[in-house]
């Protein structure tokens, strides 16, 4: 919190300001009740409360409005760093889905060692997630990553290698310490802005952060200035038409949402690298209560 | 030298350090690349034949363009004067056998013919006689139709970008001829080598045109781009980097390889970044030698015959592979155990 405190003069605090103002008004404009929705807008309140600070008032009026409409958000059907904020947001701000969250959030502390290594099939850095999420502690000491080669590959491998890093690093609570790798991952990530893949982009440009603490100006400005007149991000006038003339209910905050939370997070993550979304919208909570002290699971199992 | 192969693919498993200083990991890979390459370029020599100039025709001489063919053809030459900078290079056989098949091309094929009235053709026709004048002899009747030319007082006078002006000159500055293009350091603060375009955004011809006003600004890496403060170049060796870094992922071989030789031309390029980028490049490289463009990875037009659509496809990445290691090694040296 106090890394989040000290960015108040930071850009990203009005750009957060902006994009809360559009979701305030996206969530009103809706067409339909989307549970997963309504776990995505909670994560994306509770990071504009997080950047800006003073303004968390009209956050709290965004997470009243969702829960005017929905009772129950599909937690695990959204992606996991965006259920995690939104799950320990709500506990944080023990709002109406504080009860909910925390039913979640011990679900998900149940998870058996295994079953956390498990939940890194799609990338390992979920099962890093998920332990800095419950436990605060990363499963081990941070390390360099070994992957370097999968950056010549496909764009999975690609992938592979950025969840690489992000478990390496701790989600970048931990220097790695890796200049070509940054290079080469902020490299990639403008590769994906050019074919306008946002959420790549972005992760890989927060990899490229976390694997080295020098940044360049080239990709924080292109996620800056994607930022539209609305204060939502992505320019996808085009995509939107298409959903809206196929009968696409809701595609504004289907498509927009996921992108805006992505570039709030790089933004305060490149700003500042004091910063780190883990650190502050899951670790900064003081004990877990008492239904997620797992004393096996928090104990580093790399350790002797 | 070990290799072992895998999956069809020969891999590297030992490996001998380049000279430091160099943009590839080592004399080894390096000398894969050029020999894959030059192995490619002989193979294929006849097809760099440039049109019987006098016994064109079908067009009057001022309304005759370049094309493919004359442009691949003046390519294949600065290459080859490239490659004779450096005494290693220049006693291989295979670039001896290319350059002697080049200049009987050049002679046999008149290239020379009508310059006075072939405008368009003078730039390249400029280039073709900087090789002659490197790599044997520049015919005094081509040097004087263009100082004609230039005498007109028009080529030098036209609208033209600073990239283009900075590759003109260039060459006809290497031929000694009297022209009206700004100095260089003038045309370098016109270019936008001191406002990069952002690499989200661009294009790829404006990353052909840095890697161009490299090249012709620094000689292919034998002095210092002109005028330049130290921020600025370091802010250019950074871009280059991560304009390299983007490329590798993008599978642009063909700028990938103009990177690593305007790397090796600025220095501050032999770094893992570009180690990474020249493994990258030894990878695309296909048996037969030649490096692929985006082109030839998104497969061929079918409408054109096959060998010709792929040489078309794929001559400029081999070509510019070997102007990298050309560089590269005029720059940081044979390193151990390089050469022939």
């Amino acid at each position: 919190m106090a890394a989040a405190a000290q960015m108040a003069a930071a850009p990203v605090t009005a750009a957060a300001a902006r994009a809360l103002d559009w979701l305030s008004g996206a969530w009103e404009a809706r067409e339909d009740e989307d549970p997963r929705l309504a776990v995505e807008a909670l994560a994306l309140s509770a990071l504009c409360r997080l950047l800006c600070g003073s303004a968390g008032g009209a956050a709290d009026q965004v997470d009243r409005a969702i829960g005017r409409a929905i009772a129950e958000p599909a937690w695990a059907a959204s992606s996991l760093p965006g259920s995690l904020v939104a799950a320990v947001g709500a506990l944080r701000q023990r709002n109406g889905f504080a009860a909910s969250a925390g039913r979640y959030l011990e679900a998900l502390g149940a998870l058996s060692a295994d079953e956390l290594d498990g939940a890194g099939r799609s990338g390992e850095s979920n099962g890093v997630l998920l332990r800095l999420a419950l436990y605060g502690v990363a499963p081990s000491p941070p390390r360099a990553p070994a992957g370097l080669h999968r950056l010549r590959g496909s764009a999975g491998e690609v992938r592979r290698f950025a969840s690489e890093v992000e478990a390496c690093s701790a989600f970048g609570t931990a220097a790695v310490a890796d200049e070509p790798a940054a290079t080469l991952l902020e490299g990639a990530a403008i590769a994906a802005f050019r074919v306008y893949d946002l959420p790549l982009g972005m992760r890989l440009l927060r990899a490229a952060a976390y694997a080295c603490g020098r940044r360049r100006a080239a990709g924080l400005e292109f996620v800056r200035r994607s930022q539209c007149d609305d204060g939502s991000f992505g320019d996808y006038d085009t995509a939107l038409a298409r959903l809206r003339a196929r009968g696409d209910r809701n595609a504004p905050l289907r498509v927009k949402l996921p992108v805006t939370l992505q570039a709030l997070w790089t933004l305060a993550e490149l700003e500042s690298p004091r910063f780190r979304l883990v650190r502050s919208a899951l670790m900064d909570r003081g004990e877990p209560p008492s239904h997620l002290r797992n004393d096996a699971l928090r104990a580093d199992p790399g350790a002797p | 030298m070990r290799f072992t192969t895998s999956a069809g693919r020969q891999t590297l498993v030992e490996r001998l350090p380049a000279a430091p200083g160099s943009v590839f990991r080592g004399t080894e890979e390096r000398t894969r690349v050029l020999a894959g390459a030059l192995t490619w370029l002989a193979g294929h020599a006849s097809l760099f034949d440039p049109p019987q100039e006098d016994e064109v025709f079908t067009a009057a001489p001022e309304h005759i363009v370049p094309g493919r063919s004359r442009k691949a053809f003046g390519e294949l030459g600065l290459a080859l004067r490239l490659a004779h900078r450096v005494p290693a290079l220049r006693e291989r056989e295979d670039i001896q056998s290319l350059t002697k098949a080049w200049l009987a091309m050049a002679r046999r094929r008149n290239i020379f013919f009508d310059a006075r009235r072939r405008v368009h053709l003078v730039p390249l026709m400029a280039v073709a006689l900087a090789v002659m004048n490197d790599i044997d002899t520049a015919p005094d009747p081509a040097r004087r139709a263009l100082q004609a030319v230039l005498d007109r007082r028009f080529l030098d006078r036209t609208e033209r970008s600073a990239w283009s002006q900075v590759d003109i000159r260039y060459y006809f500055d290497a031929l000694g001829l009297r022209h009206g293009f700004p100095a260089p350091d003038t045309l370098l603060r016109r270019s936008t080598l001191l406002t990069l375009p952002a690499l989200p955004y661009a294009q790829r011809i404006d990353l052909y045109a840095i890697t161009h006003l490299v090249f012709h600004l620094s000689d292919f890496g034998a002095r210092p781009l002109p005028g330049l403060a130290r921020p600025d170049l370091a802010e250019i060796r950074d871009y280059l980097a991560l304009a390299l870094a983007m490329c590798v992922a993008e599978r642009d071989w063909d700028l990938v390889g103009e990177l690593l030789a305007a790397r090796a031309c600025v220095g501050g390029g032999a770094d893992p970044v570009s180690h990474f980028a020249a493994d990258a490049l030894l990878e695309a490289q296909q048996p037969a030698g030649f490096i692929p463009d985006q082109s030839w990875l998104r497969g061929l037009d079918t409408t054109e015959e096959r060998e010709t659509a792929e040489f078309f496809a794929v001559y400029h990445p081999t070509l510019v592979a070997v102007i990298a290691v050309a560089c590269d090694m005029a720059k940081a040296g044979p390193g151990p155990g390089a050469g022939a």
